[in-house]
């Protein structure tokens, strides 16, 4: 279905709020195993393009495809099954369930029986490393605890498109370089990955590829080095603009 | 004291006491082993127990006990129907009565006009409450929270003055009389036995399963569920149809057991929409047997109420409910687990 | 008839503007509304009977006691809620209303009772309408009331206050406002507008202990028609909302009039869900 390894393709994407363009003309394309870093000053439309994505929000223009098939508009619970799981930047744990529970309910997609989705569930908490708390609730886990186990919780739906939220923010430095080796433990598993992210060594060190966005606008694309010291890229990080 | 402080700490104990400790310890496991077993003990002699009331309640009383355990096996019905879409999956619904209204009068007319069988009628009368709320539900699923709970008891009027208007099917306000059902009380009393207990069995099966642990995670945030892969409309409706089916079964129950409908009463908010929230309060929201136990607290500390005062049995439910709304939202299993847990967490070393 | 059901919509604004003042501070819904409004016809039916006190005179006192019962309420039980889920609130308020509603049908009876005065049956005209002189004057009552809170909220400090509360609650506090006790005060003029409409509409309607729990509905009504926290689309909302019944009750059925209400109020949080006139500022 994915001609020429492209997984998830974006054409002149689109979405209009009141009279602004929250995202405009957006073309996107991601290649099977690929990990794309979407970075851009705050308010630039990187969370809206996620929503546009997952389903949670309908562009009003322009098209998104997924494995060949057109997918914008589609419900986002249709999405997660097609393969693309997403997780939030306010990281949204079903707080009163355990870990296990949280990460079976992602397990579900794939499987009917409880026994199944309880194993497809453990293999993940355990590649995790999240497996020593899987009888806590949700609710009583630290942020860095969240923010993995919401990544566990997207893992065990088995996507083949994962969109990653900023989840460094919030963490500490020893916790950030542990989320980090879990990501490249991800990306070894061929999991796509598009990634929004202000802490700037990792989304250098973690990116095949780097996208920016500024007013909803693609402003810049392509290697992290030429993309980091494009002006344009510089400017609208520290530019003249207030306030974006 | 945490278990693994033992010989390690204190190598010199001596062996007696030694020995004493692994007996404990051996104690311990037995009546760890017995735990495992003993609810389901209690359940089945509870079960027993119930079965045969009729036997071994004192013959001078029984029609009054029997008449208190129907009303407390009613409540507890209605009670699990909302507990399914409210407890479970989080859609909590004011509206229950317009269920246990449409059943019974569907039962009425399966039954008195098409003589049916009267279970069968009953079964019936239970389908046309899950067909009716499908539509409702997709209509309303779109709203959350409080407004849903509203919108519901809105329908639940809606379905009550339509009742008392449409006079050619129910006979409106001046009341639909026909004969009981069942040939005595004793029969009744046991055909409903059997209702509930079926609705435990397959309430349990369902919360266990993938839809059941779908209803959680729409209840603790829906939207973060419809990213998992869940249709939220799909599971909501799912859980309504079988709640509205057992809160239907519940009022084509009613209308064989008392055999007159009038529409201000089996469409009431407060005798039923109402009744059934405070049971499931009282018992514990999202609790298998929640609504079971608040039936029974509910229903017998009202006729003590009753007994003692005269009257006065809507305000003591009033007065249970804000009691508990403030004190005890969890639910009298909800302080259980709380508790239980409490314990496990001073005995494990965190 | 018509112009009649339009004065009734003045009692629907005043408890509309209550209800929607509560929910727009508090997030709350207040379900015992109607029953506060209860309490007060009460006590102006016992003040008339014992003291022969015109009921518009006994708005009154009326007004400043279920201000006192209004903070009792939320001061006692509704503060101390911790929320479980959302619609506990709703909930609590149920609880409280049914018990209200028993306490006073235990006290008094469910009998119902009512207050004639020399003008309950006068009518006046104007402009060749026929207007019941009691509702004209409840209207009239409802209009000065609606106007005095509109003023009250625009212009005072504590009605500033209560509208930062309702606007964005955590900035208020660190703006040192005392949200906490604001919020009783504004649970309390809700319950006091109830009061006053009791007071002023106890000559028109027959009372009865579980007249709280119709009105209360109507309430809902006015509340979602006119905007969740929306002040001055409550009180549209509320002639709108008697306008529709009087026309429901000419061309559908009177039996079936209170259902327009359910079916607007259904209609509405599906297809407007902010209501006709938005989700406002107060």
């Amino acid at each position: 279905m994915a001609q020429d390894g492209v997984l998830l393709r974006i054409t002149g994407l689109e979405k209009r709020v009141g009279g602004l363009r929250a995202v405009h003309n957006v073309d996107l394309g991601v290649h099977r195993g690929e990990v794309v870093g979407l970075i851009g000053p705050n308010g630039a439309g990187k969370t809206t393009l996620f929503s546009l994505i997952s389903g949670a929000e309908k562009p009003s223009a322009g098209s998104i495809e997924f494995e060949g098939r057109a997918i914008a508009g589609l419900r986002p619970s249709r999405i997660a099954q097609l393969g693309i799981a997403r997780t939030f930047q306010v990281v949204r744990p079903l707080p009163r369930l355990t870990v296990l529970e949280n990460v079976m309910i992602g397990a579900y997609c794939r499987v009917a029986r409880k026994a199944s989705a309880r194993e497809i569930a453990l293999s993940w908490l355990e590649f995790t490393d999240l497996v020593h708390r899987r009888d806590s609730l949700a609710r009583n886990l630290t942020i860095a605890d969240r923010k993995r186990l919401e990544i566990t919780r997207a893992l065990a739906t088995q996507p083949h498109l994962l969109l990653l939220d900023e989840v460094m923010a919030g963490l500490t430095a020893t916790e950030t370089e542990t989320a980090v080796e879990l990501l490249q433990r991800i990306r070894a598993r061929g999991i796509a990955m598009v990634i929004i992210e202000h802490v700037m060594r990792v989304i250098m060190a973690i990116s095949d590829r780097l996208i920016v966005l500024n007013y909803g606008e693609r402003i810049a694309a392509g290697d992290p080095q030429t993309v980091a010291s494009d002006p344009a890229v510089i400017r609208a990080y520290l530019g003249g603009n207030p306030g974006a | 004291m945490p278990q693994e402080r033992n010989n390690a700490a204190e190598p010199e104990r001596g062996a007696s006491a030694q020995a004493l400790f692994g007996a404990v310890t051996r104690m311990r496991e037995f009546a760890a082993l017995g735990g495992l077993l003993a609810p389901w003990l209690v359940l089945a002699l509870l079960i027993l127990a119930a079965a045969t009331l009729p036997f071994w309640s004192a013959a001078q009383y029984r029609d009054y006990i029997l008449d208190l355990a129907i009303l407390v096996l009613l409540s507890a019905l209605g009670g699990m129907s909302f507990n399914l879409l409210g407890g479970y999956a989080g859609q909590i619904s004011f509206g229950q009565a317009a269920f246990f209204g449409i059943s019974a009068y569907a039962f009425a007319l399966l039954f008195q006009q098409l003589a049916l069988n009267p279970l069968a009628a009953m079964f019936l009368a239970g389908v046309v409450s899950a067909v009716v709320c499908v539509p409702v539900g997709l209509i309303l699923f779109r709203l959350r929270g409080a407004y849903f709970a509203l919108s519901m008891l809105a329908f639940a009027e809606i379905t009550r003055l339509v009742a008392q208007e449409w006079t050619s099917l129910t006979n409106g306000a001046a009341g639909l009389l026909f004969s009981s059902a069942f040939s005595d009380k004793a029969t009744s009393y046991w055909v409903l036995l059997i209702i509930v207990i079926g609705s435990v069995a397959v309430t349990s099966l369902l919360v266990q399963s993938k839809p059941g642990a779908y209803f959680l995670a729409i209840r603790e945030d829906q939207d973060a569920a419809e990213a998992l892969g869940i249709d939220s409309t799909r599971y909501k409706l799912m859980a309504f149809t079988v709640s509205a089916f057992m809160m239907g079964l519940a009022g084509a129950f009613y209308a064989s057991y008392f055999a007159y409908l009038e529409p201000n009463v089996v469409f009431s908010s407060v005798n039923f929409s109402l009744n059934v929230i405070i049971v499931t309060l009282i018992g514990g929201m999202g609790r298998l047997l929640g609504p079971v136990i608040g039936a029974a607290i509910l229903v017998l500390t009202t006729e003590l109420f009753v007994h003692a005062f005269g009257q006065g049995n809507v305000l003591m439910s009033g007065l249970l409910l804000i009691l508990f709304m403030l004190f005890m939202p969890e639910g009298l299993l909800g302080k259980l687990q709380k508790e239980i847990d409490r314990r496990r967490s001073l005995r494990r070393p965190v | 008839m018509l112009v009649n059901g339009i004065l009734l919509g003045g009692l629907y604004c005043l408890l509309g503007i209550g209800m929607t003042l509560i929910f727009g501070v508090m997030r709350i819904i207040n379900a015992c509304h109607g029953d506060l409004l209860m309490i007060a016809m009460y006590l102006a039916f016992f003040l008339f009977t014992a003291t022969r006190l015109d009921p518009f005179v006994s708005i009154l006192v009326a007004t400043p006691a279920l201000f006192a019962i209004g903070c009792g309420i939320y001061g006692g039980l509704i503060r101390r809620m911790r929320r479980e889920f959302e619609e506990s609130s709703l909930i609590l308020t149920w609880g409280i209303a049914l018990v209200l509603e028993n306490l006073f049908t235990l006290a008094f009876s469910a009998d119902y009772r009512s207050i004639v005065t020399r003008y309950s049956t006068n009518t006046v005209t104007l402009a060749g309408i026929s207007l019941s002189v009691p509702m004209a004057m409840s209207f009239a009552v409802a209009i000065l009331l609606t106007t005095a809170l509109y003023w009250f909220l625009l212009r005072s400090n504590l009605g500033r206050a209560i509208r930062a509360i309702a606007e964005n609650r955590p900035a208020a506090q660190l703006m040192g406002i005392n949200v906490e006790r604001v919020q009783m005060i504004s649970y309390g003029i809700g319950a006091a507008l109830a009061g006053a409409a009791g007071a002023a509409f106890s000559s028109v309607f027959y009372m009865f202990p579980a007249i709280g729990g119709l009105f209360t509905v109507k309430a809902f009504e006015v509340i979602v028609l006119g905007g969740l926290g929306n002040v001055v689309g409550a009180f549209f909302a509320g002639i709108l909302l008697a306008v529709a019944e009087s026309l429901g009750a000419i061309f559908i059925s009177s039996g079936l009039k209170d259902a327009v209400g359910f079916l607007i109020f259904v209609l509405v949080l599906i297809f407007r869900p902010a209501g006709l006139f938005g989700r406002g500022r107060l």
